[in-house]
């Protein structure tokens, strides 16, 4: 029987490659929405009374949130990636690093690969504490995913 | 650290506060027999803005900050020179760099055991808020 493990986030590493730049964040968060399968209804007239049919659909592999520190003065144009003209309307690509469990450095790290592009990147600036952006990418592939090793 | 020096520096570099307090401004504990009026200072907390990949270049630090006099009214006086002199505060601080200084949450504190003085001493706290900037953060 497999057992789900345990891991925490020191360590992860996101990067975002889009036209000739490259994004690196200070990640303080970092949500994937996950992959949704469309559920298509196959109930018909044929269909035994009782119990609506259906089948997989088509996959939606959802979003990525990245919460990260955002300093104004430290390059401007990373840390806004909706406004460069150069990367409307085009895909980057996303490689997450997932932290080593045992925080020792695996000789395989285990990544998440993919593309997609910014939808949101929402600034909060707050009286106390430090500030933050938070980008939203939107996935247009599946993700290929390499485990720890 | 770097800011606890600077702190003391730039307290004792101001005229309104050193004309009360000289140079006794420091992060040892009050001696009964030391002179008044006085400040101590107890670091309460640092908290570093951290990120999964390391220190972020900011850190919080949280002080605690008494005001010793031969009076209420002194003490009073030397707590209200402190917050004139760091409330609201922000730039260089010695080697320090402050983007943001808060004073708060002013009280009245008895002194107790812990803080090595009698009882009789009259003392006024604040609590100092210091944000310190430890190194420029890289691309966002």
């Amino acid at each position: 029987m497999a057992v789900m493990g345990t891991m925490v986030g020191a360590g992860l590493t996101l990067t975002y490659t889009i036209s000739t730049d490259q994004f690196e964040a200070q990640i303080i968060n970092y949500d994937w929405s996950g992959g949704e399968v469309e559920s298509l209804e196959t109930t018909h007239m044929g269909t035994t009374y009782g119990a609506r049919t259906f089948r997989p659909g088509w996959i939606d592999f959802g979003t990525l949130t990245v919460e990260c520190h955002f300093d104004n003065k430290a390059a401007a144009t990373k840390s806004h990636l909706l406004t460069n003209a150069d990367r409307q309307n085009t895909s980057g690509s996303i490689v997450v690093t997932y932290p080593d469990p045992d925080g020792a450095g695996a000789l395989t790290p285990g990544t998440f690969t993919c593309s997609g592009f910014v939808t949101n990147a929402a600034t909060r600036v707050p009286l106390r504490g430090t500030a933050t952006i938070t980008y939203t990418f939107k996935l247009t592939a599946a993700p290929t995913v390499v485990a720890t090793a | 650290m770097q800011i606890d020096e600077d702190i003391i520096a730039f307290a004792v570099a101001d005229v309104a506060l050193r004309r009360l307090v000289s140079d006794r401004v420091s992060f040892e504990l009050m001696g009964e027999r030391d002179t008044l009026p006085a400040v101590t200072i107890e670091t309460v907390t640092d908290e570093p803005a951290r990120h999964m990949g390391g220190r972020g270049g900011l850190t919080r630090y949280e002080y605690r900050v008494r005001c010793w006099g031969r009076s209420r009214v002194e003490a009073s006086n030397v707590r209200q020179a402190w917050i004139e002199c760091f409330d609201e505060y922000r730039g260089q601080m010695g080697r320090s760099v402050v983007p943001s200084l808060y004073c708060e949450n002013a009280s009245d504190e008895p002194a107790g055991p812990d803080q090595g003085v009698a009882q009789q001493i009259p003392c006024l706290a604040l609590t100092m808020e210091v944000w310190v900037r430890e190194f420029a953060a890289s691309a966002v």
